[in-house]
């Protein structure tokens, strides 16, 4: 991405995200959030994050390498005992990256 | 309760999220970095954006090569809540002059929302509600945008070999987890659908797979709470703090 496209991208990202905050602040009684979007809203969260999640540990560009498969697997199964038992960023942050460094190390031995 | 007082118990309450939120920023600042973003930009999104959740997924579908219109749509749905949290916060800005209230709404974030709904029944008097919501954004926004721009010095003197990056899919796989944990049955079948989609669909042209799978999720968290219900609570994103929506009812 060239760096007027990047400082573009940012830009634009600020503006939607300030348009959304203001929204109703801004202009009160003037808008309407409809109702399917309201409803929907609930499952975005667990959605987007799915969505971003998963290929990340199961895919790493287009060729299946086993050797950077591996630790990344690992540590998403570590990460994910960990966040279900602690739901802490910095616990599961840890022990995500010692796992990945751990199996790589293994791998490499 | 006087303003002086509301400004001081927000920024009280607003001290276990800083902790909380400060290697967050931390991740999101070296994550700018690992991506290859120039310094003024890695630093600056934290300000101009000031959303982390959606900043990261950015850098990532901006690591993947997406087209910029995939990653602002990413941006619209992940940030699509802060519209909610201005309904709620609307009628308590009322009577603030527009362009002061342009300016409180740029200090909105999730931790906001999450402590201004919960203590405004304290408050009787709208100006002691409307210094608690400064008192409780001003630090965190200081705190985020201090500790992203850190996070960005960090991340430009670690090398490359430490896998860094992979702390952004972390950050991700914590956050689904946590909001999987938290919800009622059709969250958890939105999310396992988008999950089972964005795998399927990862092929893609374009890093659609994202958007297919997102709406895939949502759509079938809809279809499963008209068919199979129970509702989750509110509507609000994430259902423990959920509050009653503008509308359903008087203030607590």
């Amino acid at each position: 991405m060239s760096d007027g496209a990047l400082w573009g991208l940012i830009v634009a990202m600020g503006a939607i995200t300030y348009a959304l905050r203001a929204s109703f602040i801004v202009l009160q009684d003037r808008v309407r959030l409809p109702d399917l979007v309201r409803r929907g809203l609930a499952y975005v969260p667990a959605a987007v994050l799915a969505a971003i999640v998963a290929p990340a540990f199961l895919q790493v560009g287009g060729e299946a390498d086993l050797a950077v498969l591996a630790p990344r697997w690992a540590a998403g199964v570590v990460g994910t005992l960990v966040a279900l038992r602690t739901g802490h960023m910095v616990a599961v942050l840890v022990a995500g990256m010692l796992t990945l460094w751990g199996v790589q190390a293994l791998l490499r031995a | 309760m006087t303003t002086a007082e509301g400004l001081r118990e927000g920024a009280r309450d607003a001290v276990p999220v800083l902790v909380a939120l400060t290697p967050f920023g931390l991740v999101t600042g070296v994550a700018a970095v690992e991506t290859g973003l120039p310094l003024a930009a890695a630093i600056s999104m934290s300000y101009v954006v000031f959303a982390g959740t959606s900043q990261l997924a950015a850098l990532q579908l901006i690591a993947l090569g997406s087209p910029i219109a995939v990653i602002l749509v990413t941006t619209l749905l992940l940030n699509l809540r802060f519209a909610l949290y201005s309904a709620v916060f609307a009628p308590d800005l009322r009577p603030v002059p527009g362009p002061v209230r342009a300016l409180l709404a740029a200090l909105m974030t999730d931790q906001t929302m999450a402590l201004g709904s919960l203590r405004s029944g304290r408050y009787p008097e709208r100006g002691a509600r409307i210094a608690y919501y400064v008192g409780v954004s001003l630090p965190i926004g200081i705190v985020w945008t201090t500790a992203s721009t850190i996070g960005v010095l960090l991340g430009a003197a670690v090398p490359t070999g430490w896998s860094l990056d992979f702390a952004v899919p972390l950050v991700f796989l914590t956050l689904w987890v946590v909001a999987m944990k938290r919800g009622t049955p059709p969250v958890w079948v939105a999310g396992g659908v988008a999950a089972l989609s964005a795998v399927a669909a990862r092929t893609l042209p374009l890093n659609l797979g994202l958007l297919v799978a997102a709406f895939a999720g949502i759509a079938a968290g809809l279809w499963w709470e008209t068919h199979r219900g129970p509702a989750p609570m509110g509507g609000a994103p994430r259902p423990t703090r959920a509050r009653p929506a503008p509308g359903d009812g008087p203030r607590p």
